[in-house]
């Protein structure tokens, strides 16, 4: 049964783990050149609440021209592996046997359906989540460093370190074996899993994780001198408010204070602050990243147990 | 091979992508009032760029389900070989159709900054010789010391280094992408040809 389920999926096992090590390898050789050019130069530094060297605008602009755009593909590398994965091994999973008529030999063996399709299931996704656990461990040896600068990639991070991807990747397999199952056919169930992955991965992003906690506020008068907030902090973002706390739309406001005078943001200013108007950051402070990762990591395993119980119920009493 | 319908599917794939092309030079029209720094950006969304890659990726698509026989080892294949072709073009061919003009200059007497309209390719610096210098060594020599501003662009001055930067001009943009049209249409042709040969002769 092992050997069966082995003998079925090994070719895709090799091809998954031979792209894995092919992007481990490429994160190893440009993790160390990055790790080495921060280290070298104090970039961390530069970044920091005091300019630590008075070259800072060249390192850093440097330090972007040089890696910037590695940095955004590689935070690309949760988005789009998941898919790929879970369309091309999750929807032929189930679809493609009821699809060429196998199932009926495998599914009437001595072996019940029900057991073989947990041992299948239990084989690919757990081949996944292991996978995954040692791309994760990369990842985050990657994201190390520029962790350190405070919370300027945490977007771009977010989703490639901790637990996330590891849940991500379960309910990313999970929907698309059950949506094979329930189909019956493989192509819909591969469009049907991209536009759902899509679907749900987006409003999580954008609506709910910044939400998962209510976001702290952080005001101030932007033509005073002032502290400035934690640059570890994640800001979600930045409006004017007016004396009584209520939100001022930006284009009223650049309509009203931007009118004349030089090209000079401290006359702008000037406007707003005798008007009485602050500016106002929404933000969530760097210890709760944890906590949303946990919730999010939730969200995500929840999705995974109700759609692994869904498919099992349906092979079982269902298909055939 | 069904030609009607491969004419039909290439038709309606075309019509659609010149109606999207339409809708985003729509959308970017306003973005090049300042300059195209936005021309690296724009470049793939506008003109003829959105229909040479529909025709490529259907012909790449075609003619890997045709020697595959296979659709979902032709759907890997096509997503794969779709990458494999387009991200050098992309990242490495496309700043190479012609030389790029190179602007040196003295960062302690002078600034310089490459006009938005063009694309700068490259920014660095160069010894007396002309030749790039390594960012790390440059870096290394003038950025680790904690001395005062401007110190950076002195020392530079002091080894005879000078700062370059390299950029393809604004005008030569429609001729890239005519460039980059004919390679995609070329390929899409070649594919298509294969495809449409191997059905006629080798299939069965």
């Amino acid at each position: 049964m092992i050997w069966l389920a082995w003998r079925q999926h090994r070719g895709e096992a090799f091809t998954v783990a031979g792209a894995l090590a092919l992007v481990a390898a490429l994160l190893v050789i440009s993790g160390r050149s990055m790790a080495t050019f921060i280290q070298q130069f104090g970039v961390e530094a530069c970044f920091g609440h005091t300019l630590g060297n008075a070259n800072c605008g060249v390192i850093v602009s440097d330090f972007k021209s040089q890696f910037g755009l590695l940095i955004l593909a590689v935070s690309f590398i949760n988005l789009l592996l998941p898919a790929a994965l879970a369309i091309f091994v999750g929807s032929p999973l189930v679809a493609r046997e009821v699809e060429q008529g196998t199932f009926r030999l495998v599914w009437t063996q001595s072996v019940t359906r029900g057991r073989w399709q947990a041992y299948k299931l239990a084989f690919v996704i757990g081949g996944a989540l292991v996978a995954w656990g040692a791309l994760t461990a990369v990842l985050m040896w990657w994201f190390a460093p520029l962790d350190r600068f405070g919370a300027f990639y945490v977007s771009d991070s977010f989703d490639s370190e901790g637990t996330v991807p590891l849940a991500v990747i379960g309910f990313a397999l999970a929907f698309a074996i059950a949506a094979g199952a329930l189909l019956r056919r493989t192509i819909p169930a591969m469009v049907l899993t991209l536009v759902a992955l899509v679907v749900v991965r987006l409003p999580v992003e954008v609506l709910l994780r910044p939400r998962y906690l209510p976001p702290l506020t952080y005001t101030w008068d932007p033509s005073l001198p002032a502290s400035q907030l934690d640059r570890s902090a994640w800001q979600i973002n930045t409006s004017w408010i007016d004396r009584a706390g209520h939100t001022l739309g930006d284009t009223f406001v650049f309509n009203t204070c931007s009118s004349s005078g030089p090209n000079d943001s401290s006359a702008f200013f000037q406007c707003t602050h005798a008007h009485g108007w602050l500016l106002q950051t929404l933000y969530q402070p760097a210890d709760r990243f944890p906590v949303m990762r946990a919730l999010e990591t939730g969200i995500y395993l929840a999705l995974t147990v109700a759609l692994l119980a869904l498919l099992m119920w349906w092979v079982r009493r269902r298909i055939a | 091979m069904n030609n009607p319908g491969l004419a039909l599917i290439f038709g309606s794939a075309l019509l659609a992508s010149a109606a999207l092309t339409a809708l985003l030079t729509w959308w970017f029209a306003p973005l090049h009032q300042f300059g195209a720094g936005y021309f690296a950006i724009t470049f793939d969304f506008e003109g003829t760029m959105l229909l040479a890659y529909v025709a490529f990726a259907l012909a790449l698509a075609i003619a890997m389900g045709t020697l595959l026989r296979r659709t979902i080892l032709a759907m890997l294949a096509m997503v794969g070989g779709f990458l494999v072709v387009r991200l050098p073009i992309e990242f490495w061919l496309r700043s190479h159709y012609m030389p790029p003009v190179t602007h040196t200059w003295d960062p302690s007497q002078t600034d310089f900054a490459v006009n938005m309209h063009d694309w700068q390719i490259a920014q660095g610096w160069v010894d007396a010789g002309g030749h790039p210098l390594n960012d790390n060594v440059v870096l290394s020599t003038c950025a680790t010391n904690t001395g005062s501003g401007g110190a950076f662009n002195q020392c530079i001055h002091g080894h005879g280094w000078l700062a370059y930067a390299t950029y393809q001009p604004a005008d030569r943009f429609l001729l890239f992408r005519a460039l980059e049209t004919s390679i995609y249409i070329a390929l899409a042709a070649a594919l298509l040809a294969l495809a449409i040969w191997w059905v006629r002769r080798r299939i069965i």
